[in-house]
């Protein structure tokens, strides 16, 4: 039997959401690493033959000194473990300047193969390279770093078809942020493991690896969650809130349940009248405490039916059917609307 | 638009009032307490309904505020004309606005109408309730809500708070914040900073390159540290081959010493062996001999001195015997003598006596014999030593024969012997000199490895030296290198490692700026709409209040009331005078006056505000300021004004009919 991990697209060293406060980035970098780390330790502890890594490790190809020299010190202390490694669109590079044996790559144009444990693993960083003859006795993987077509070929593009009846028993993926598993036939598996751990809101959800286990002639997938923060996007519906204990409440609302470590933005949304007090950082001060880190974006509109102003002979009605003749884009239109109405209602203009 | 009549069935205080409305000015003579206000909120309420409020507050919330005192149905009905038609409107009023009522008819066939909808007054007016109450409700009190005084309030719809200038200053305010005059503002700064980041990363990334470069410089100086190393090693070898080789040569001359010792040991052993004849005797042998030498010496020395004593002895025995004889000779003699005398003398018996003493001591002396005691012991013994003696000389002899060569040069067997003995000792410790340089030899090539073979040339230990000095002072001068450049390395890789921080400082930067970026332009178009509403706002009304103003005060003139030569209004409606040369402020008039202005401000200020139908007008006892002259052109003013619109005039002083 042998037991392998598949993860990909760690982008270690990144820059982080940049709503981040510098020093929850620079923390976040770290518990990357240590996630990367843990991985390791993982594999080592389930027996592990070795760890597939397609593509990403690094988000650039200049990572910080600090960092390639973790990831090398981190294999280099599982010499008994093989790291197979691709390079992805973002880690284009060689960063690493004392490779340890262990570290495995792969060539540019045509597949190489590396054997661990039972298993053949190919890889090549061409995604149009012509695919090997694989023996049909052999556990064989392929890794890949691109986005899976139905038939388009080209760069970083990986037709899922061409990889059909072709003795594959699994297709490690690297490129896509979310685990994806697809059947391609009988035989072959090909999934996305996803990112280790989510970088920004546009990657929530589950984050982790997959384990595979080859015995008895087929390979066992199993998806394992191990990031250590999820990220969340909650709307929090202002729509009858009037006062900050009404908004107060609402976002309380949207918050319940949500873990501690997490990081969670807050869509405050609905229409509300314009005197609504949405003030976001008092609502920071608030809920920020409660969690690894929170931010609010303001979606709401203002509550103006522009009939009830239609009448209206005060300077307020003239400016909103000013505003609203003006053909401004929606976006702009509400908040040049709720810029005004503050200024005119001498309260503190939040734009 | 006309009111014809209204019914209140409960509203407020009023229940069940029904009143008519006639035509142009009408003076209704109410006492206060009365409920002007609410039958001017009712009329109002029938047009537009009543707003939806959850204040508490009853200033605020009208529809708490009117409820019937007596209960009942919360309404009424008011009948109009707008143009040729005339309409009944009945409404009532809920807890909710949800829940009123509204109803619209002809009021010639009372059928249901559809020519307006609830929002009747909107539909008529084209103004909404507010601006309708603020334009067509005046009263005198002193609220300056309602103060008609105040007609940027009625157009801005503010009470005590910053009018349009005041919003303007405070979006100013704001935009200064982004960006004021020059490169001052946030979004400047941002700016700024941003520059100064890229710059620092693109310092980084020449760091990057830099440290590309030190590290192939390092990587050349390694290389030409463990090409140093390599050949210093090399050096050493030499240096140690030629010490070895030294060693070695050493070693083998110590070999050669210590063979040559040996040679010379066994050399030495074999002459030594070789001066001992056939047998080599040992210590014992010779120390017997020699004991035996000694023993012999002494007991020779014993045998002599026994024949010494023997012959001692012997000698004073012969001397005794001598003497014994000499005397017995003598006496013999005289023996003899006597004797012979005797026999001569005497008688021949006696000298016969005598001459057989004389006989007998002749026989006496010459056999006479001392009696040796002593000697046959003594010659015992000396026979006894000699045959010792002999048998231990033949032995001894033997041993010399045997031990010491013929032709030695040391005759007596004690010098031989000892002679020997010396030999011996010289030979056991050349022997002994020997056996250790043979140990030594041996221990010397078990602990030493032998040169197999010739090992050739041996190098010049002193240029071997010279190039080792010389190559580890290119070695220092190497390493001082590499670490200046490991020093330059590690300080570019810590501006490297800043790099992804600053990156990330960077992407909040730029995510910052073009927030205020956009919210800058939210700001300016902001301003640029408010501004422009401020002047559409004036100018559509200002220009109607200012032509109608002069009508109304062209009316107050007519009737000989100049109380100044000009009145000017400005474009917030401020109105000033000039009076005697000189621009009067409205203040600086009288109560009256400013009540008078105020009043036909306003008049023409709803003149301008109502662009469809024209209202009627509430009036709230609205000259209790006036004198009487100034009542009187008032008065002729307002009948003025009602040849063209419905005035409905409440007075609660009979003063003012």
């Amino acid at each position: 039997m042998t037991v392998l991990f598949h993860c990909a697209d760690l982008h270690l060293d990144s820059v982080m959401d940049s709503r981040l406060p510098e020093q929850s980035a620079a923390q976040r970098r770290r518990e990357l690493l240590q996630n990367f780390s843990e991985l390791v330790s993982h594999a080592d502890a389930a027996g592990a033959a070795g760890i597939l890594i397609a593509g990403d490790l690094f988000d650039t190809d200049t990572p910080s000194p600090g960092a390639v020299r973790f990831v090398t010190e981190t294999i280099a202390a599982h010499p008994h473990m093989s790291f197979c490694m691709l390079r992805g669109n973002h880690d284009r590079a060689m960063v690493f300047r004392d490779l340890p044996e262990n570290l495995l790559f792969f060539p540019e144009h045509a597949y190489g193969c590396h054997t661990v444990g039972e298993v053949q693993v190919w890889g090549c960083e061409d995604t149009t390279a012509p695919l090997p003859q694989l023996s049909p006795d052999r556990y064989n993987i392929l890794m890949l770093h691109g986005q899976i077509t139905d038939g388009t070929r080209g760069k970083e593009l990986i037709p899922l078809r061409d990889f059909a009846n072709r003795n594959i028993d699994y297709l490690a993926l690297g490129h896509l942020h979310a685990y994806r598993q697809i059947q391609v036939d009988d035989r072959c598996i090909c999934a996305y493991s996803g990112a280790l751990e989510g970088r920004g809101f546009d990657e929530p959800g589950d984050h982790g690896y997959v384990h595979l286990e080859f015995s008895g002639g087929k390979c066992a997938v199993h998806f394992v969650p191990c990031a250590k923060r999820r990220l969340h996007t909650v709307s929090a519906d202002l729509t009858d809130c009037r006062t900050h204990t009404d908004v107060q409440q609402a976002v309380q609302k949207a918050l319940a349940g949500y873990a501690a470590e997490d990081l969670i933005k807050v869509l405050l949304c609905g229409r509300v009248p314009v005197d609504t007090p949405i003030d976001i950082p008092h609502l920071s001060t608030c809920f920020s405490p409660r969690f690894f880190f929170l931010t609010f974006e303001n979606c709401t509109k203002p509550l103006l039916n522009t009939e009830d102003y239609r009448y209206d002979i005060s300077l307020k009605g003239e400016f909103i059917r000013t505003v609203l003749d003006a053909g401004l884009p929606e976006e702009m239109r509400d908040r040049v609307l709720l810029c005004g109405l503050q200024a005119l209602a001498g309260e503190e203009i939040t734009e | 638009m006309k009111l014809i009549s209204l019914y209140i069935e409960n509203f407020g205080r009023l229940s069940g009032y029904s009143h008519t409305f006639s035509d142009g000015l009408q003076i209704i003579f109410r006492p206060n307490g009365w409920g002007k206000t609410t039958l001017a909120v009712f009329i109002k309420a029938m047009l537009y309904g009543l707003p939806a409020s959850r204040s508490k507050d009853l200033e605020e919330n009208e529809r708490r505020r009117y409820q019937p005192w007596q209960g009942g149905t919360y309404g009424g009905s008011l009948c109009f004309s707008v143009g040729e038609k005339s309409y009944r409107v009945e409404r009532t009023f809920a807890q909710r606005e949800s829940d009123d009522t509204f109803a619209l008819y002809d009021y010639e066939t009372s059928q249901p109408s559809r020519d307006f909808s609830s929002e009747l007054g909107c539909e008529l007016f084209g103004i909404d309730a507010d601006g309708y109450e603020r334009s067509t409700y005046l009263s005198q009190r002193p609220h300056s809500k309602d103060n008609y005084e105040t007609i940027q309030a009625k157009l801005t719809d503010l009470d005590d708070l910053p009018d349009l200038s005041g919003a303007m200053e405070k979006l100013e305010k704001r935009r200064k914040f982004y960006a004021s005059v020059g490169t001052r503002g946030a979004i400047p700064d941002l700016e700024r900073e941003i520059r100064s980041t890229e710059r620092e990363l693109e310092a980084g990334q020449e760091c990057l390159s830099n440290s590309a470069q030190t590290q192939h410089a390092l990587q050349e100086e390694t290389g030409k540290l463990t090409g140093l190393r390599a050949l210093s090693e090399s050096l050493h070898d030499q240096m140690q081959h030629s010490i070895e080789h030294t060693q070695r040569e050493s070693v083998a001359e110590q070999e050669r010493v210590l063979r040559a010792a040996l040679s010379d040991a066994e050399s030495l052993c074999g002459g030594l062996r070789d001066g001992f004849g056939e047998q080599v005797p040992t210590a014992d042998q010779i120390e017997r001999m020699q004991k035996l030498h000694r023993s012999l010496l002494e007991r020779e020395q014993t045998v002599m001195q026994l024949g010494e004593q023997a012959r001692k002895i012997r000698f004073s025995a012969a001397r005794r015997r001598f003497g014994l004889r000499l005397l017995l000779w003598c006496a013999t003699v005289v023996s003899g003598i006597a004797a012979v005398l005797l026999a001569l003398f005497v008688h021949p018996a006696a000298g016969a006596i005598f001459a057989a003493g004389a006989l007998v001591l002749a026989l006496s002396a010459i056999l006479i014999r001392v009696p040796t005691r002593e000697l046959p012991e003594i010659s015992a013994r000396i026979a006894e030593y000699a045959e010792g003696i002999h048998e231990d000389r033949s032995e001894l002899d033997t041993f010399l024969r045997c031990t010491a060569p013929l032709g030695s040069a040391m005759p007596e067997p004690g010098e031989r012997l000892s002679a020997m003995y010396e030999k011996l000792s010289l030979l056991n410790r050349a022997c002994t000199n020997r056996d250790r340089a043979e140990s030594a030899l041996s221990e010397f090539r078990r602990t030493h490895l032998l040169p197999q073979e010739d090992s050739g040339p041996a190098v010049d230990l002193e240029e071997v030296r010279r190039k080792i000095n010389s190559n580890q002072a290119d070695m220092d001068a190497t390493a001082n290198r590499i670490a200046k450049l490991r020093a330059t390395l590690e300080q570019e890789l810590a501006a490297i490692e800043q790099d992804t921080a600053k990156r990330q400082h960077l992407a909040h930067l730029k995510e910052e700026h073009a927030a205020y970026t956009q919210s800058l332009a939210v700001i300016r178009k902001t301003e640029e709409l408010l501004g422009e509403a401020g002047k559409r706002l004036t100018t559509r009304y200002r220009v109607g209040v200012e032509r109608n103003f002069d009508r109304y005060l062209t009316l107050l003139a007519d009737e000989k009331h100049a109380f100044a030569e000009e009145l000017r209004v400005s474009p917030s409606f401020e109105v000033s005078a000039v009076s005697r040369g000189a621009v009067r402020q409205k203040v600086q008039f009288s109560r009256g006056t400013q009540d008078l202005i105020g009043f036909c401000l306003a008049c023409a200020l709803t003149d301008s505000l109502f662009t469809q139908e024209q209202p009627f007008l509430i009036l709230d006892d609205p000259f209790v300021n006036l004198d009487d002259d100034t009542l009187e052109c008032a008065k002729s003013l307002l009948q003025e004004l009602g040849k063209h619109r419905q005035i409905i005039c409440f007075i609660c002083h009979s003063s003012r009919l």
